[in-house]
Formats: structure tokens, sequence, C-alpha cells
């Protein structure tokens, strides 16, 4: 018994996130939606943001880079982001990445808990996001 | 408080004595005193560009150039390395537990 899927699913896939993954927020709890990604709690009372990062669309010019998965299927790395601006001072524990002109919420994930302050900056590491074969 | 000497010369450029002044500078607020002049501000990630119009300000105030001492005291925290984790989505949840075996699919 086999189950395969064709790369090209995986692929495409990844690229929604590097097509239409232009800003990356940091955030004090995960967020549920875009609003809530994007916005401040001195902007709006559920907004989670902390701070943010331009990132540049398509794979391969800067940001995004897809590649075989470490374990299996395909991987989609985001490189490290260095000059997040900090507009909050809160517990920085999720990180989200969000389309502006779509007002879509991509992708949430975890970072290690660190207490962040308003007007430093902050650097996330890179991280990747893998879609594995079935098995 | 550290204490640092910057040397300054007429256009505003400045060298310091201390390889490590200028990530030190980076993460502080900075004041500077030379004749009875002090000027303040913040230098960020840039401090030499933070700085060259402090030190231009007090060199044309002060002319001719020679040296100020930047007293340097953290008023803020390092800025933040934030340890990101991956996310890895299992082909088996779409497979196992949903489409194939809806449509009655081998498993």
């Amino acid at each position: 018994m086999t189950k395969s899927v064709v790369t090209s699913a995986y692929e495409d896939g990844l690229r929604h996130i590097a097509n239409f993954g232009q800003t990356m927020h940091l955030c004090r709890v995960a967020p549920l939606d875009y609003n809530q990604a994007v916005q401040t709690a001195t902007q709006a009372q559920s907004g989670v943001a902390l701070g943010k990062s331009t990132l540049t669309l398509s794979v391969n010019q800067g940001t995004y880079t897809t590649t075989t998965g470490l374990t299996s299927g395909r991987r989609l790395n985001i490189t490290t982001q260095t000059t997040i601006t900090l507009s909050e001072t809160a517990n920085a524990n999720h990180l989200a990445i969000v389309s502006d002109t779509r007002s879509a919420l991509l992708l949430v994930t975890t970072i290690t808990s660190q207490a962040v302050t308003a007007g430093n900056t902050a650097a996330t590491s890179s991280f990747n996001l893998e879609i594995r074969d079935p098995t | 408080m550290q204490r640092f000497n910057i040397a300054l010369t007429a256009t505003g450029v400045i060298a310091v004595d201390a390889g490590s002044i200028e990530e030190a500078l980076s993460l502080v607020e900075l004041s500077i005193r030379k004749g009875g002049l002090a000027l303040c501000g913040r230098a960020l990630r840039n401090p030499t560009a933070a700085l060259a119009p402090l030190i231009d300000a007090t060199s044309k105030a002060n002319a001719p150039a020679t040296a100020v001492t930047a007293e340097v005291a953290p008023t803020r925290q390092d800025d933040h390395a934030l340890e990101v984790q991956d996310v890895v989505v299992d082909a088996r949840t779409f497979f196992s537990g949903g489409v194939i075996q809806n449509d009655n699919s081998p498993n």
C-alpha cells in the first residue's frame, strides 16, 4: 500500500505563503485572525501585535526559499529578520505572517517567549514550514 | 556608568577610544558635554549617524574641536533575539484521517 502526493502540490501550497505573506508580526498571544495579528493593544483591545517587519514576496527573492523537506515533502524557509521595530512592551511568544492586500492571516507559529520593550528592535531566527509526505 | 573619550574633527567625524563603543552606544542613551554645553541624544543601531549631528553641533559651538567625553549609562534593554519554532504539516492528517477514508479509498 503506497500513498504519494505530487511534489508540486506541496510546492504550490508553500508558494501561497511566499507570494502573499507581506508582513511578519510579533505577537503577545496567538492571533485568531488578520485584524488581531496586525493591531496592537493600543490600537484595538483585541490586538496582539508587538512589532512588524516587511517581507519580500516570491520564492528565492530574499525572504522565502523552498527546498526538499528535511524529513520529507517540501520545505519553505523564512529567513532571519533583523529589524523588527517594537511598538509595544510585552512578552512576545508568537509570530504571524499576513497578507495585507488580502487581509488574511497566513501562518502562526510559536517563538521562545521573551519580554520585549517598545522602542527596541527585535530579530527573529530563520524558521521553516515543512509539509511532509503521507505515510 | 562608563566613560569614553570621543575625538572630534571640524566636520563632526568621530573616533572613539574603545573598539566596543559602537556596540555599546547602540543600546544606550547618550549625553555629551563640552565647555559647559550639554547635548543629549539617543544612539540606536547606527550610532555614528546618530552622533554626527550632536558632535557637529558641539564642534561648531566649541571650535576648534578637540575631544569630548561621553558618559554612557545603559537605560534600555538589549535588543531582542527571538527563536522561532518550525511549523510541520504532516500529510498523514489529511490522508489517513480525512480525504481518503471519507472517499472510501484503500487505506
